[in-house]
């Protein structure tokens, strides 16, 4: 396709008239010297006013095709500027009067040109990117130009808001999205662990229960062992006294047998007599019926002693017979106390238990709340984080409270000084957690020094801090499941010794 | 070698509604000055098309800042930068630059447009000394490039501590 402008160009007049009038300036002095010499003679001065206008011509044609030239030029650039092409410049028009003036009015008015529309490009392609602190400069550009800018910085400022509208929306969604889904399974973790407690505890209060019935039969035992004992005790002091009286009749045999022995040694000397008398008289026997009286009365006396002793050993009897009776009361009451004492013994062998499973069981729940605890302080620390990032400057106690690293936060120090190392360094999942825990803290200070910087001007930044928080996230979760590893590898061993020792004692 | 004029403390001003405008091509030789320009300068056009545009070059400029300067235009940024200039007679004048490059079609870099316009005051008494130091530093360091590298690392850190970078530094202070 053909330009329309060349198809209307206007033909080169004005080089077609300078070169017409040269010629004529040459041609028609040098015409009228050749006539002048054919009519009058040839004379060396005829050739002077042609040579002179020939001079003239020339100077006059380059002068002039100089001035052609800027102007072609200026034309060229026009010609440019017409297809948008600002940035052509018209140069070396040195000392060209009025030509020189219109091509640096040309010249400057397409430095305003370029200026406004680089301006106007520059701006909207860096507020495209993102970037609105580029306003545009409309300083030094002339009335409609510079009234134009300034509104594309009014509109600049619009989309400016718009742009950090949807940033703040999208960055707090985001966030928002993130925190929620998270927030709920880790509470859910939490209400795992809070049932579990509540589980263990109710085994603690079934345990402490029949703990308590237990105690109160085994008072009713006790009770009648008291009573039982009380009896044997009253039983024994009779006994005692049964037995003084024993002791005071058996010194009455004694003295009753004293008796006997010095009859019997009276009757013996008598006896002697007796005999010693009855060998002397030997036809005498008048002796013998004294001798006779005398081992009668002897005999009288004796039978009274053992009349006595008969007596005394009547007596005896009953009072071995008491003792015999209040033995066997004794024996009965034995026997009775034997069941009770067997009851006991294995009460108390299901109370120690007892209390070892309550031990064991309220352990347990004391970690799993230990546990529960750390984790909703890690919870806390994450939703300071959320706080922090989403608005830095107007939550900045939240920024402080997460700006501790992993040994100073309340889980750090549960870990590393505190409860947590005391129970659970043993454990195969204790090292696991430092590595997740250091993760969390990292996460969430790369995030908020990211939220720090101009996310505004810069929508990457909010998915750089995005990616920051949901890498926080996946830390968390590990740090989360390695706490319940730890709290069920610790229940596990304590139900395992828990069973050893009982299996060592039975 | 052309010989350099000797910096003396007269400062020119731009007039308000005024702007210079340069062009050169990618090795930084003029192909264009405007009329504001050449009466500042002092420099006739003839003597300015076809010589490296740091004819101009102050010697209180930090090497520093001319480095940032290319660096932001090779990666096809504009730059915004104050720039303190040396007239032919020895005067200064201080600008608010900045310098856009010239891409053609084919997306290759083919010169770079100028315009600057008169810096302002507070401007120029927040950045002098920033520069007089970054000098300083180039000055005591071994060698040039050491020199550049340790003034560059005196204005980011600086800039960093003010939470910004050096272009909406520049912008700010414009205002």
């Amino acid at each position: 396709m053909t330009d329309r402008s060349e198809r209307y160009a206007y033909k080169p007049f004005l080089r077609t008239q300078i070169n017409l009038l040269c010629s004529g300036t040459v041609l028609l002095p040098a015409g009228f010297a050749v006539w002048q010499g054919v009519a009058w003679g040839w004379h060396w001065q005829l050739i002077l006013l042609p040579l002179a206008m020939a001079a003239l011509a020339g100077y006059s044609h380059f002068a002039l095709h100089r001035y052609l030239d800027a102007i072609g030029r200026i034309k060229h650039v026009l010609k440019k500027c017409r297809r948008g092409e600002f940035h052509h410049r018209v140069t070396r028009v040195h000392a060209m009067g009025e030509v020189g003036q219109i091509a640096w009015e040309l010249n400057e008015f397409l430095d305003l040109c370029e200026a406004y529309f680089r301006e106007m490009t520059t701006v909207f392609t860096r507020a495209g990117n993102g970037e609105f602190h580029r306003r545009a400069l409309g300083h030094g550009l002339p009335g409609q130009m510079r009234n134009s800018l300034k509104y594309a910085n009014l509109a600049l400022e619009t989309m400016k808001e718009n742009h950090e509208q949807q940033l703040a929306t999208r960055l707090s969604h985001s966030l928002h999205d993130l925190n929620t889904g998270n927030l709920v399974s880790n509470l859910k973790l939490c209400q795992k662990d809070m049932v579990q407690v509540t589980e263990i505890l109710e085994d603690v209060v079934a345990i402490a229960d029949a703990n308590a019935n237990a105690a109160s039969e085994s008072k009713a035992g006790v009770d009648e062992v008291r009573r039982s004992v009380r009896d044997i005790a009253a039983k024994v002091a009779s006994a005692a006294r049964i037995i003084e009286d024993l002791s005071a009749n058996s010194q009455q045999v004694i003295n009753s047998l004293s008796i006997i022995t010095e009859i019997a040694d009276q009757t013996s000397l008598l006896a002697l007599n007796a005999s010693i008398e009855a060998a002397r008289a030997g036809e005498y026997g008048r002796g013998f019926a004294v001798v006779a009286d005398e081992v009668k009365a002897l005999s009288n006396r004796t039978k009274e002693a053992a009349v006595e002793i008969s007596k005394i050993l009547q007596s005896f009897g009953d009072s071995v017979d008491a003792i015999s009776k209040e033995a066997g009361e004794s024996v009965a009451l034995a026997e009775r106390m034997q069941p009770l004492v067997e009851t006991f013994s294995t009460r108390f062998g299901e109370f120690e238990q007892a209390s070892h499973r309550t031990i064991v069981q309220a352990t347990n729940a004391q970690e799993t709340s230990f546990s529960t605890l750390v984790k909703v302080d890690h919870i806390i620390y994450k939703q300071n984080a959320y706080l922090a990032v989403s608005d830095p400057e107007a939550n900045v106690d939240e920024g402080k409270a997460i700006a501790v690293d992993n040994h100073s936060c309340r889980l750090g120090k549960w870990y590393y000084e505190g409860t947590g190392k005391e129970r659970f360094s043993g454990l195969p999942s204790y090292r696991k957690l430092e590595k997740p825990h250091e993760g969390v803290h990292r996460s969430a200070h790369r995030a908020l020094e990211l939220a720090h910087q101009d996310w505004k001007a810069n929508r990457h930044l909010i998915d750089d801090i995005v990616a920051m928080m949901e890498k926080m996230e996946k830390s968390s979760l590990e740090v989360m499941e390695i706490l319940n590893q730890m709290n069920e590898e610790s229940i596990a061993r304590r139900e395992r010794q828990e069973q050893e020792s009982s299996q060592a004692s039975s | 070698m052309r010989e350099r004029p000797v910096p003396k403390d007269q400062e020119i001003k731009l007039g308000e509604e005024e702007f210079i405008v340069s062009k050169t091509d990618t090795t930084g030789k003029i192909t264009y000055a405007n009329r504001v320009f050449m009466e500042i300068s002092g420099y006739g056009e003839r003597e300015l098309l076809g010589v490296q545009h740091n004819i101009i070059r102050h010697p209180d400029m930090p090497r520093a800042l001319f480095k940032l300067l290319w660096d932001t235009l090779k990666e096809k940024k504009e730059f915004f930068g104050f720039v303190k200039n040396l007239c032919k007679d020895g005067s200064y004048y201080w600008v608010f630059a900045n310098i856009t490059p010239d891409i053609d079609n084919e997306g290759r870099v083919v010169g770079y447009y100028s315009v600057r316009r008169q810096a302002p005051i507070s401007a120029i008494r927040t950045v002098e000394p920033i520069y007089r130091e970054m000098v300083r530093i180039e000055k005591g360091a071994g060698g040039v490039k050491q020199g550049i590298a340790k003034a560059q690392g005196y204005l980011q850190d600086l800039l960093q501590s003010k939470r910004t970078d050096y272009e909406k530094f520049a912008l700010e202070l414009y205002g």
